[in-house]
């Protein structure tokens, strides 16, 4: 392919309008042709700004705090592609009194769910603490069970009691690395808000601050051990809520 | 005595130098500081385009909020109007928004507005998403052409400030069949030698009017008064 040809194509080519084979062609005679690349260029930046000439259409809010979930929860775009269009649909598991029970002892029997086989054994090791004592009651009365996902090991629920009161993050979460805490973010609308600031080591039973009304995700980072304003990435775990 | 500004009176020839002059002068002073600071720390606080893309590339979200306020409306009306489905449209600019907030770092000073990057995402996915879903020919990937947005700084100055109202009246000012060509290819998906068959045109034509209508588009946003010349 010559100048003259590419030159005639450099339209098509900058609205994207040449077959891909025939474009692979305009490349290679582009990257040693500074007169053709000139061309080329000044008709990609034309071509970017036609999208000015559309008619606006207002984007659902939900666009704009799923985008942000995804971005702080690492997503690829293989995976949101994949969730279908609403992205990051709740994955909110509701148990009711009934399954609760046989839930429990399904649990129980198959030795699955290390957070309740835990939580058990602190219960026989020493006194329950109050939160240990909330988060039983929380489940006994059919609180929302959420669980963790993540990819550095940690393995745990959100448990979110039905009166609405403080959320509990309850499971396995390996020590932080030395000056560094654990730290939970309310994500509403793609805003995060800190949950709180901790260090676990192991088994942990811990309250997470603020309501959940309104919450899409509750993610947990690593930041120092004074906490952080913002979210550092990567996020260590989440839990889609609502 | 010290130098006084240039715009206050306590030096004035025969202006009384009382006291109460002196400390009227002294807070008039403390009072323009302290707008000055003000406008100092506001514009401090705009970041421009290229700002966010720094900021994006160390992972902040907040920029990442704040590129999709300037520009996720626009890259949703952009979606919808190509591909048709709202709901698809969202996963498309959703995916635009995250490969920006992947790519960041990739992004180069520079090299086009971050706009036009922007808007090139979007449009790429949706055309692919139409031509997908069409079972139709698949043109180049992106970065084949991105690889060559230029870095001219007059049309950059020029491409910034644009708004729809002067797209749309340049393109007004296009001949109908450039015009036609245009819209074909950017909007409908359509490859030129698609437009050729839907318009039973030689080959030779589409690629031209396509070439010719940009160029025509360009001068016109360049320089506005050319708009009563290209229409005749």
């Amino acid at each position: 392919m010559n100048c003259r040809d590419v030159e005639e194509l450099s339209g098509a080519f900058a609205l994207g309008a040449v077959p891909a084979e025939e474009s692979a062609q305009v490349v290679e005679h582009l990257v040693t042709c500074t007169d053709a690349h000139r061309l080329v260029s000044e008709l990609i930046e034309v071509a970017g700004i036609l999208s000015l000439s559309v008619d606006e259409v207002a984007p659902p809010a939900r666009l704009r705090s799923n985008l942000m979930a995804a971005a702080l929860a690492g997503d690829s775009v293989d995976v949101v592609a994949q969730r279908g269009p609403i992205l990051m649909r709740p994955h909110r598991r509701w148990l009711s009194p009934a399954l609760l029970a046989a839930a429990a002892m399904f649990v129980a029997a198959i030795g699955m769910g290390a957070w309740n086989v835990n939580l058990n054994h602190r219960l026989n090791q020493r006194s329950p603490s109050a939160d240990d004592k909330a988060v039983l009651a929380a489940l006994a009365s059919g609180a929302h069970v959420v669980q963790l996902v993540s990819s550095t090991g940690i393995q745990g629920q959100l448990i979110e009691p039905q009166d609405g009161s403080a959320a509990y993050l309850v499971g396995t979460m390996p020590a932080p690395p030395p000056g560094k805490a654990y730290q939970a973010w309310l994500m509403r609308d793609g805003i995060p808000v800190s949950a709180g600031v901790f260090k676990p080591s192991g088994f942990t039973v811990q309250p997470l601050q603020g309501s959940l009304n309104g919450v899409q995700l509750v993610s947990f980072t690593l930041e120092p051990e004074q906490g952080s304003k913002k979210p550092t990435l990567p996020v260590v775990a989440q839990a889609p809520v609502s | 005595m010290r130098p006084c500004w240039s715009y206050c009176t306590c030096v004035q020839p025969n202006q009384p130098k009382g006291a109460g002059i002196l400390a009227q002068t002294a807070m008039i002073r403390l009072q323009s500081a302290a707008v000055l600071l003000n406008v100092v720390v506001l514009l401090s606080l705009l970041r421009t385009d290229e700002d966010l893309l720094t900021a994006l590339a160390e992972q902040d979200a907040s920029a990442l909020e704040e590129l999709y306020d300037r520009y996720g409306r626009l890259a949703f009306s952009l979606a919808v109007r190509i591909i048709g489905s709202p709901e698809t449209a969202e996963e498309i600019v959703q995916e635009a928004f995250l490969s920006i907030w992947r790519g960041a770092t990739t992004y180069q000073t520079g090299r086009g507005a971050v706009r036009t990057w922007l808007m090139s995402i979007t449009h790429h996915r949706a055309i692919d998403a139409v031509r997908r879903r069409a079972s139709r020919v698949q043109t180049a990937p992106i970065d084949d052409r991105m690889q060559f947005v230029g870095d001219q700084d007059v049309w950059l100055d020029v491409s910034r400030t644009l708004t729809r109202e002067e797209v749309r009246s340049a393109l007004t000012v296009l001949p109908d069949e450039q015009r036609e060509s245009i819209e074909l290819a950017y909007l409908g998906g359509l490859s030129y030698p698609e437009i050729a068959a839907r318009l039973d045109l030689p080959l030779g034509t589409v690629k031209s009017r396509l070439r010719l209508g940009l160029q025509k588009l360009r001068g016109l946003l360049e320089n506005p008064n050319l708009h009563a010349d290209v229409g005749s």
